[in-house]
């Protein structure tokens, strides 16, 4: 079955990611079903015959380790280079929050617009959370975002049936964090716009 | 079970054995006599006598080391045993069917005696175990014996291990039994996820999806045959059954202006409780195991996720931001009268009910990071298991002693943890179980 992929990012807003864009398509800053794994994937865990497990990873890659070993020092990795390159196209959200700041609003107006000004166009908002909290609480949350997001979007005049919402909880993270900076960015809505036909 | 082929290797229990020849008569003889002492917890020394060999020469010698060697991790990480080794020439002379001297074994201070005599032959291995308390100086219950395909002799061990536990401790044990997990490779930002299930003890996994799309919250079904979990295969999260025999998978939801989540099975099989959400609300629901009639429990605008059933079935524990942060609720099977339980500090969530139906085991969130603690189903004598700070999707071992649970640090993978009510970390086949957001399943028959 063909992995269902979003629609891609139409041509007004490439321009806008541009260079730095593409540093960004490497550090897999995409919407999340356009990523694809670095790697093939592996079962790390092979049972061999005679009932026993087999492991046949590789311990030299991040996030991989034999049972009983310690998990390997990873180093902190790019977290400034990702808070500098967030998707424009994506809003903020305070913690526990699905309320639209100012700024937010400002970002989705702008949106709205593009929305008025393709008719045959259409939106997908999808919420994220932050690592802290359930992931049940978090799929949630992420919806309720997505949510608020579409409805200012309608408030904007847009038609709600040309908006879809989808929440990823806490299960798509912008990047894996160790401080309050980095996951202030994984609690966003990024709105994908598919322009319609004939633009 | 019997015949059944794959990884659930069928075991024929086979008929108990007679009893050994007595020895000579005893001064004193008679029931085991246990003597609690308040707040003393120490373990009991256990030993394995050399396994013998019957039939299949070194196959079977050396399945009989590995199933001895299996069945005392087992009884080790139970954190209820302490395991007396020595060179098979230091310890008394046994025969499995001869009688047993348990003068000289009292010599090693252990107090419970494991013969055992394997034998291996058209690819199936079957192994004859018999328990003496050597205190007592009799036998433990019946000898067993049983019979499994070759690839399945772990169980083998598990089921010795298991008729140890229960038999010493009277509690229902846990050591043949499956957990299904979430299993990640890739880093955590691009992570392709997988279903798996495997023993308790790590080995053996089976994977049931293949990694394409993103999946959650696997739940073994009651009988151990199906597993349900959450996927993005169609875009919205909805759920799944599969066969964990014949793989075939059946979609339980299919209403794509929802996202249906957050799923699980009352403890006889009949019934889903699940979140479902639509315009930005998310509530409970309840359906019937086809999925063909579905019923809406809560109402309101608060979040209302992550429902689990009291083992009767009359019950429902939940988490509910409706007081203004998520928090723990209970209310009856039909919705009605709901009631917070969790006031303490910090933010609850990810309830579980104990089998026993004794305890909910939950995850707080605090100034301490997250962590596991349990809870009486009213609220009171709440208190923390596990120490965090970043610990999750807690699930009850059968027999409702012990806890699997997530723990996820900084930007390591996420790994499979154990604690016990005592608070005891144990590590069942080692450390670091590479999986997240377990869940154990039923004891196999």
């Amino acid at each position: 079955m063909p992995n269902p992929k979003p629609p891609a990012l139409p041509i007004a807003l490439r321009l806008a990611l541009s260079l730095p864009a593409l540093a960004l398509l490497a550090a897999c800053n995409m919407p999340p079903d356009q990523r694809q794994a670095s790697n093939a994937v592996v079962d790390p865990y092979v049972s061999a015959p005679g009932g026993g497990a087999v492991y046949r990873g590789n311990v030299n890659r991040a996030g991989s380790h034999l049972p009983g070993t310690p998990a390997p020092q990873l180093d902190p990795g790019p977290q400034t280079a990702a808070i500098a390159q967030a998707p424009v196209h994506a809003v903020a959200f305070a913690r526990d929050s699905a309320a639209l700041t100012p700024q937010s609003r400002e970002q989705l107006a702008a949106q709205a617009q593009q929305l008025l000004a393709d008719p045959g166009a259409s939106a997908l908002i999808e919420g994220h959370a932050d690592e802290d909290g359930t992931r049940d609480y978090n799929l949630a949350l992420g919806a309720r975002r997505a949510n608020a997001v579409r409805e200012y979007l309608a408030l904007r005049g847009v038609e709600q049936s040309r908006i879809r919402t989808i929440s990823y909880g806490k299960e798509r993270p912008l990047e894996a964090c160790t401080t309050e900076a980095c996951r202030d960015l994984n609690r966003r809505a990024v709105t994908t716009i598919t322009p319609g036909v004939g633009v | 079970m019997i015949g059944r082929r794959g990884f659930l290797a069928g075991i024929s229990a086979g008929a108990l054995l007679p009893a050994v020849a007595p020895g000579p008569a005893r001064a004193q003889s008679g029931p085991l006599r246990i003597e609690i002492f308040d707040g003393v917890d120490s373990a009991i020394p256990i030993v394995f006598a050399p396994f013998e060999t019957r039939a299949g020469a070194e196959q079977a010698a050396a399945l009989a080391a590995q199933i001895a060697s299996v069945a005392a991790d087992d009884l080790i990480s139970s954190g209820r045993f302490a395991l007396y080794e020595a060179a098979p020439a230091d310890l008394p002379g046994s025969s499995f069917d001869g009688p047993v001297a348990y003068s000289e074994w009292r010599m090693t201070e252990a107090e419970l005696l494991i013969t055992g005599a394997v034998a291996v032959a058209a690819e199936q291995v079957t192994l004859q175990f018999r328990l003496f308390d050597i205190f007592a100086g009799q036998p433990l219950g019946d000898g067993m014996q049983l019979q499994a395909p070759l690839s399945g002799w772990r169980r083998l061990a598990h089921k010795l291990a298991d008729q140890a536990l229960a038999r010493i401790t009277g509690e229902q044990p846990y050591f043949d039994s499956r957990i299904a997990f979430v299993g990640r490779s890739g880093d955590q930002t691009s992570p392709q996820r997988r279903i798996g299930v495997m023993d308790y003890d790590g080995h053996n996994v089976k994977w049931l999806s293949d990694g394409e799309h993103l999946v959650l919250a696997p739940r073994i079904s009651p009988d151990g045959q199906s597993v349900m979990f959450t996927t993005y295969a169609s875009g919205v999260p909805q759920l799944v059954v599969v066969d964990v025999e014949t793989m075939t998978r059946r979609q339980l939801t299919t209403n794509a202006l929802a996202m249906s989540f957050a799923a699980r099975m009352s403890a006889d099989g009949e019934w889903i409780a699940f979140s479902r959400e639509t315009d930005g609300n998310t509530d409970i629901w309840v359906m019937d195991r086809g999925g063909v009639f579905a019923r809406k429990l809560t109402s309101g605008p608060s979040i209302d996720t992550a429902p689990s059933w009291s083992p009767d079935g009359q019950q429902i524990v939940f988490e509910s931001d409706r007081s203004g942060s998520p928090q723990l609720y209970v209310m009856a099977a039909d919705g009605s009268n709901p009631r917070r339980i969790s006031f303490q500090e910090g933010r609850y969530g990810a309830p579980v009910w104990s089998p026993r139906g004794d305890l909910i085991a939950f995850t707080r969130v605090g100034e301490d990071g997250a962590r596991i603690g349990v809870m009486r189903p009213d609220g009171s004598s709440e208190r923390m298991l596990s120490t965090g700070p970043g610990d999750e999707s807690p699930s009850w071992a059968p027999g409702g002693r012990m806890i699997v649970f997530g723990r996820q640090v900084g930007r390591e993978p996420e790994t499979l943890n154990f604690v016990d009510l005592a608070g005891r970390t144990v590590q069942p086949g080692g450390e670091g179980i590479l999986g997240a957001e377990p869940y154990w399943g039923p004891l196999l028959p």
